[in-house]
């Protein structure tokens, strides 16, 4: 009877990490760090003034959260990046199927993509600016490039992927291609349009918090 | 069974690649004429690199044969012929049902009707209380029985069958032939059976068509006059034994042939 002779908190972590391994070794590590960059901030590690410490951080928070000034902006920059991606999605995995699965569209259109995809989104930054200021449409435009290249590309390769032996059923059978298309090339590109999507979703919130106010005149006054 | 008529027809099938390293032509398959009778049971025996596979896929229409003549007996419903592959080639995102029901679906039924018509099938090859199940939930024996029943639900006048027990462990093997007699009495089909196994060739079959390698050519075409209904303990007879060695002296003896003059055949 050891188990009864442990203190409570003892034994309700124990409960708890029986109940979900994953979530409890989570918060640990979540947790573990917080503290550790706390201590070492109060500890005269380095200077709170370059880097601030989570209890610091969490005041902050709390204030701009009770003031109202936070939702605005959160509100702003999801909406920019919903509207960012959606249309991202809704372009890019049509295009990415498109070249995976008609050779000639692949011809026209794989070079010019692969180009575009090696210019760093940094690079167009003035660009967009010139085209599309710096407000909520330049934002947008950001949020669309960053998810457009990864799922076009993602897409592609998944089209690409398709195992010969599956397209070839089909072709055994009588099948038409649209059939092959739908039966075969979708639910086969499936998962990597998905990580496309989830790879796009990364750098879009890059995208949407980018500091366009570098360029803003009246922070260099 | 025996109508008379001949289910699939092929004269001169020649088949040349042209190599994309050297620019040389290549001939795959060498001058081929088969005739195989409605009913039969017919096998075409090789070593790997004697075109048997490739002439299987000719006769699909999954390549076109550089020259020669195919004629599929036509019929007046279904498909002229289906193919049984040699990995089971099943789609990992279908139930069996649905995996089953694809050569229909392929063929422009609808899928509720296509799944209604695939049902019995998949009882037939004994699949029984499997339809949801999906391929990764299935054994390679019972992979190759879900892929017979998608090729015997379209109703083709011949089955192509491109060696489906090739993969499958030697018990289990044996277990799949004994059923694949059973299930080609049960359903009267024509079968054209591609292996390179002699004892497989010759257990099923009513005539073994030999095929050499490079080209692949036909040397011989063997009446198998065993008994039917066959057991598996019809190859422990001496009959059956006879049968062994004489194909496998015919394969041995083109094997010598090829080592001693190797490029003879280019």
């Amino acid at each position: 009877m050891i188990a009864a002779r442990e203190a409570p908190a003892v034994q309700l972590l124990g409960r708890l990490r029986s109940r979900n391994e994953r979530v409890f070794y989570g918060v640990i590590g979540f947790v573990g760090l917080t503290l550790a960059w706390e201590i070492a901030a109060n500890s005269g590690l380095f200077r709170k003034s370059l880097l601030s410490t989570p209890s610091a951080i969490w005041k902050a928070g709390v204030t701009d959260i009770g003031a109202g000034t936070l939702w605005p902006h959160v509100a702003t920059s999801l909406e920019e990046f919903a509207i960012g991606f959606i249309v991202s999605l809704a372009i890019a995995i049509p295009l990415g199927l498109a070249i995976g699965w008609f050779r000639r569209i692949d011809y026209l259109l794989n070079g010019l993509l692969a180009a575009l995809n090696a210019t760093p989104n940094v690079a167009l930054i003035p660009l967009i600016i010139l085209v599309a200021g710096i407000g909520f449409e330049s934002k947008v435009i950001v949020v669309f490039l960053s998810t457009f290249f990864a799922v076009v590309v993602t897409t592609f390769t998944g089209v690409q992927s398709i195992a010969r032996r599956h397209l070839e059923i089909t072709r055994s059978f009588g099948g038409s291609r649209w059939l092959a298309f739908r039966t075969v090339a979708l639910p086969s590109t499936t998962p990597y349009i998905l990580s496309g999507v989830r790879i796009g979703a990364g750098r879009a919130l890059v995208g949407v918090v980018s500091r366009f106010d570098v360029w803003r005149p009246e922070l260099h006054r | 069974m025996r109508s008379g008529h001949l289910a699939l027809s092929a004269r001169g099938v020649q088949m040349q690649y042209r190599d994309r390293g050297t620019g040389k032509t290549l001939l795959a398959i060498e001058n081929v004429d088969l005739d195989v009778p409605d009913g039969a049971f017919v096998s075409l025996l090789g070593p790997s690199g004697c075109g048997k596979s490739t002439f299987l896929k000719i006769v699909n229409g999954l390549l076109p044969a550089t020259s020669g003549e195919i004629k599929l007996h036509r019929v007046a419903k279904g498909r002229e012929d289906a193919m049984v592959f040699q990995d089971a080639a099943l789609f990992p995102w279908y139930s069996v049902l649905d995996n089953v029901a694809y050569g229909l679906v392929c063929a422009g039924v609808t899928r509720g009707e296509a799944r209604r018509r695939a049902a019995p099938f998949i009882e037939l090859v004994g699949l029984k209380g499997f339809d949801d199940k999906y391929p990764y939930q299935l054994s390679g024996g019972m992979q190759q029985r879900a892929n017979l029943a998608r090729a015997l639900a379209v109703d083709s006048a011949i089955l192509l069958m491109d060696e489906p027990f090739a993969a499958l462990d030697a018990q289990t093997r044996e277990l799949m032939q004994a059923e694949l007699l059973r299930i080609w009495n049960a359903a009267k089909k024509t079968v054209l059976f591609v292996t390179h196994q002699i004892d497989e060739a010759v257990y099923l079959s009513d005539r073994v068509v030999v095929m050499a390698a490079r080209p692949g050519k036909v040397i011989a075409d063997i009446e198998i006059d065993l008994p039917r209904p066959r057991p598996l303990s019809v190859k422990r007879t001496p009959e059956f034994a006879v049968y062994e060695e004489r194909i496998w002296r015919l394969i041995a003896g083109e094997y010598e042939q090829a080592r001693a003059a190797p490029d003879a055949a280019s």
